[in-house]
């Protein structure tokens, strides 16, 4: 690279940086005193794209974070250092410790299983993969069953439900579907049948959506339609049973984004006026004043932080609120924000042209 | 009850039920019927509706209902892939729910409540990379299985009767083509058949009975009307139970028996038939040693 070259890409990110950290002080919601948003750094990726089969070993470390865009892939590092990138015509299936190509054929795709710098694990046998905290499934192509497979593309079961899944979530050695006529079924790590459940109670059964606890012992749900219904099962033993449940006011006939906290109490639904805030004994009941079609959240328990991504439309923010439902702030996210993760009390973002990291930090 | 009472009897309730549903008369939801491929078709395993493929048609409410779910885009929240599209769900009085899958994202709305016969539920996605169109599937969801849609839709002409390409007998792994020999050993054998119907389209949909004869006594016989799952494992035919991996074998071919031939003169007999009555029989006359 020329000298020139070189000035002219310093000068780019440098440019950036400042533009976000403008962009913060101007666009936020002000942030309570005791908090303030960081900017960290902004990688360049226009600059960074290599071909799928480049060997970048030495440029990835043990905290490799994936992303993907419409239009590129790959791992970079906390410390704002590029593993990957890859060019994309689509969303990559992708985790933090591999991700999958596809190569489209007539008649379907071959798939293939890649580490973190591109380099082939596998050819995978599957419909359409997907991850699910950080675990490799396939969709079975009627959309009716998954299959689950290991770190080596090897296919350890695969699970037919009674009919079309329209929710699915998956835990620690529990994988859950919710099935369009209304029930739960969940699938133990042998890929055996760990439970089946219908919530009913509604005029009309369907699962909208449901949140497995990373630890596999909490599972909730919103479920039916007139009147909808948040239902909570916890692990008793070798089976689940209805820990809490509480009527909505709700009336959706689409996905629900429910989630269930990392600390094995809180759940974060939708609702129409905002996002609920419940706890798995039911004895905390609150409303987030965050409106959004879909949301990600990230808990820093040292903290007692919490992070969300609100998405509504194509706008993004980011709120930071302490649990169960204290608002700290909120900061808008540039348009065209494809990408957004959060890890602990830091946001990453970005687009296929850049990414940038800025942390939530406490005076 | 013997088994093969209750199996009757299961049929029966199917038939039964399809019947009372179909005096709803469920109308064609895509193409005025010209479906590609049909329950039962090996596409990725067992295909449980119908497969509809005009690029950028519409697709219509099969019957009156109510939206119980719609899902536009890629994946739901979590991850789970929508294969082709977006989806809709219709609940009937019935208790028949229709399931719309592959449909092109955006062209679907949950805001639509009341669903009325022929309302549009939105366009067909093109067919991609992965070669597939819409999908119909009529579920019923009080006995938590799909019907075979033929037998709630109205009628098509159809005076194609269906092929039979082979019939192979196969032990220990070994396969004897039925068609270009005539004498095979005493033993345990299973039967592959490859057979197929002619779809509206053209394409190899699946027929809708299979029938396996020995001397004339009825040995097999599938109804391709119904199928579900239990405890994970998808299951085929209401009258026959069979497990879709015992029945379907990996290319597509129907698996049937095992027969114990002993040694003489065995007729053995395939007669397969589709939904408006045409039938193709085959009969193989094989000398066991």
């Amino acid at each position: 690279m020329s000298e020139g070259k070189g000035r002219r890409k310093i000068f780019t990110v440098l440019v950036a940086v400042v533009l976000i950290a403008v962009y913060f002080f101007v666009f936020s919601e002000p942030l309570r005193p005791e908090l303030s948003a960081a900017p960290r750094w902004t990688i360049d990726l226009s600059a960074s794209v290599a071909s799928a089969e480049a060997s970048a070993q030495d440029r990835v470390d043990a905290s490799a974070v994936s992303f993907s865009t419409a239009s590129r892939f790959g791992y970079f590092g906390t410390d704002g250092s590029i593993g990957f990138v890859g060019e994309a015509t689509g969303p990559v299936p992708m985790s933090d410790s591999s991700y999958v190509s596809a190569e489209l054929v007539p008649g379907g795709a071959n798939y293939s299983l890649r580490s973190p710098v591109g380099a082939r694990v596998a050819e995978l046998d599957a419909s359409a993969p997907f991850y699910s905290s950080g675990r490799l499934f396939s969709a079975q192509a009627d959309g009716s069953g998954v299959a689950a497979y290991d770190g080596k593309g090897n296919r350890l079961w695969s699970y037919t439900f009674p009919c079309q899944l329209s929710a699915f979530s998956a835990g620690e050695g529990l994988a859950v579907g919710g099935t369009v006529d209304g029930w739960l079924e969940g699938v133990d790590s042998g890929g055996r049948r760990a439970f089946s459940f219908a919530p009913g109670g509604s005029r009309l059964q369907v699962v909208l959506g449901l949140g497995v606890s990373r630890s596999g012992n909490w599972i909730a749900a919103v479920t039916g339609v007139d009147r909808q219904r948040l239902v909570v099962l916890g692990r008793g033993g070798a089976d689940y049973r209805v820990a809490s449940h509480r009527y909505l006011d709700s009336d959706y006939r689409e996905p629900v984004r429910v989630v269930v906290l990392d600390d094995d109490r809180h759940v974060l639904y939708r609702r129409a006026d905002g996002i609920g805030v419940w706890s798995v004994d039911g004895a905390v009941d609150e409303l987030l004043p965050v409106k959004a079609d879909d949301f990600d959240v990230s808990l820093d328990a040292e903290r007692g932080l919490a992070l969300l991504v609100a998405r509504r439309g194509k706008k993004a923010e980011v709120v930071a609120f302490r649990l169960p439902a204290t608002l700290l702030g909120r900061v808008p996210l540039p348009d065209g924000s494809e990408y957004v993760r959060l890890i602990g009390s830091s946001v990453y973002f970005g687009s296929g042209d850049s990414i940038s990291r800025f942390d939530f930090m406490e005076e | 009850m013997s088994l093969r009472a209750v199996r009757v009897v299961a049929a029966g309730a199917v038939v039964l039920a399809a019947a009372i549903v179909s005096s709803f008369a469920f109308d064609w939801p895509a193409d005025s019927g010209r479906y590609r491929f049909s329950f039962g078709s090996p596409r990725d395993g067992f295909k449980r509706g119908l497969e509809f493929g005009s690029s950028g048609g519409i697709v219509r409410a099969a019957d009156d209902g109510e939206l119980t779910f719609a899902a536009s885009g890629r994946s739901l929240p979590g991850g789970y892939p929508l294969i082709g599209g977006s989806m809709v769900v219709v609940s009937h009085a019935s208790q028949i729910s229709t399931i719309y899958a592959g449909l092109e994202p955006g062209s679907v709305s949950s805001y639509l409540r009341n669903v009325r016969k022929g309302d549009i539920i939105g366009r067909i996605e093109p067919v991609g990379g992965l070669g597939r169109g819409a999908a119909f599937y009529a579920y019923d969801a009080k006995e938590r299985r799909y019907i075979n849609p033929l037998i709630l839709m109205p009628s098509l002409s159809d005076d194609k009767p269906p092929v039979i390409r082979s019939a192979i007998l196969v032990s220990d792994g070994k396969e004897t083509a039925l068609a270009a020999s005539k004498v095979v050993k005493q033993g345990s054998y299973l039967l592959l058949v490859d057979a197929f119907d002619p779809s509206p389209t053209g394409e190899q949909a699946a027929p809708y009975e299979v029938r396996v004869m020995l001397d004339g006594s009825e040995r097999d016989r599938v109804l391709y009307d119904a199928a579900w799952a239990e405890g994970g494992r998808s299951t085929l035919f209401s009258g026959a139970r069979l497990g879709e991996h015992e029945y379907l074998a990996s290319d597509g071919r129907m698996r049937f028996g095992p027969y114990v031939l002993a040694r003489g003169r065995v007729v053995i007999s395939v007669v397969v038939g589709d939904f408006a009555g045409n039938k193709r029989e085959q009969t193989y006359s094989i000398i066991v040693q």
